[in-house]
């Protein structure tokens, strides 16, 4: 589950995803919880639905 | 008379550089330049350096997402470009990145804004007359489109019959 670590931002170190300084292993905590698959797929559904309609309005474009 | 050239590939190519277009005017300037939102603010407020990391790598996941149909847009254009059988239409390509434009708003808005609500316009305010004036311009924007892109395939029709051969007898 995501954890909400409140930080000053005079006293927070920079955030690092890739190492492990600073709030780096909450933000990765954040990020890859365990509803990081459905995050991204609700994320990635604006996606899916502009290629579904992308489809449909191709066919009545001018040829 | 002559055959019309092709049309539709470069309302597609348009089509794709409207929505990824789109899709960077909406980060760059509601998540990055005003910060009116992130990408998921509607659950992870911006009041920790966590949340705000976190909405970060997921406006990234939507930005690569953009700059996806960008690219495939450039692509495309490129490939049209390369065929004298296609239309070169300025208006024609105009009306594709509209409405591609148009067709990104509308879908974000609805999807995004008012099913799953991942954010808002201005979360600050939370569901408001923001979201619905998004999705407005989304759907006039899918209209102007729609009708630039029909006015070239006018313009084309016309060209054609201008252009006819004249008949020796």
């Amino acid at each position: 589950m995501l954890q909400s670590v409140t930080l000053t931002l005079s006293a927070a170190p920079l955030a690092c995803l890739v190492c492990s300084q600073g709030t780096g292993q909450a933000v990765r905590a954040s990020i890859f919880d365990g509803a990081f698959a459905s995050t991204l797929g609700q994320v990635m559904l604006p996606a899916v639905v502009t290629g579904a309609a992308l489809a449909v309005l191709v066919k009545f474009l001018p040829r | 008379m002559n055959t019309p050239q092709r049309l539709r590939p470069v309302l597609v190519a348009g089509l794709f550089l409207g929505i990824g277009l789109g899709g960077f005017v909406d980060g760059i300037l509601f998540h990055q330049i005003l910060q009116f939102h992130g990408m998921l603010t509607g659950r992870l407020p911006k009041d920790s350096i966590v949340n705000i990391e976190t909405n970060m790598f997921w406006d990234g996941m939507f930005h690569a997402v953009t700059w996806l149909m960008t690219f495939i847009g450039v692509i495309l254009l490129f490939r049209a470009g390369r065929s004298s059988e296609n239309a070169w239409s300025g208006s024609g390509l105009a009306g594709g990145m509209i409405g591609g434009w148009g067709l990104f708003n509308t879908v974000e808005g609805i999807v995004d804004h008012h099913i799953l609500n991942l954010h808002h316009v201005v979360e600050s305010r939370g569901p408001s007359v923001f979201d619905w004036a998004f999705l407005a311009s989304g759907v006039v924007m899918l209209a102007i489109g729609w009708m630039l892109m029909r006015s070239a395939e006018t313009r084309r029709d016309r060209r054609a019959v201008g252009h006819r051969e004249p008949v020796t007898v």
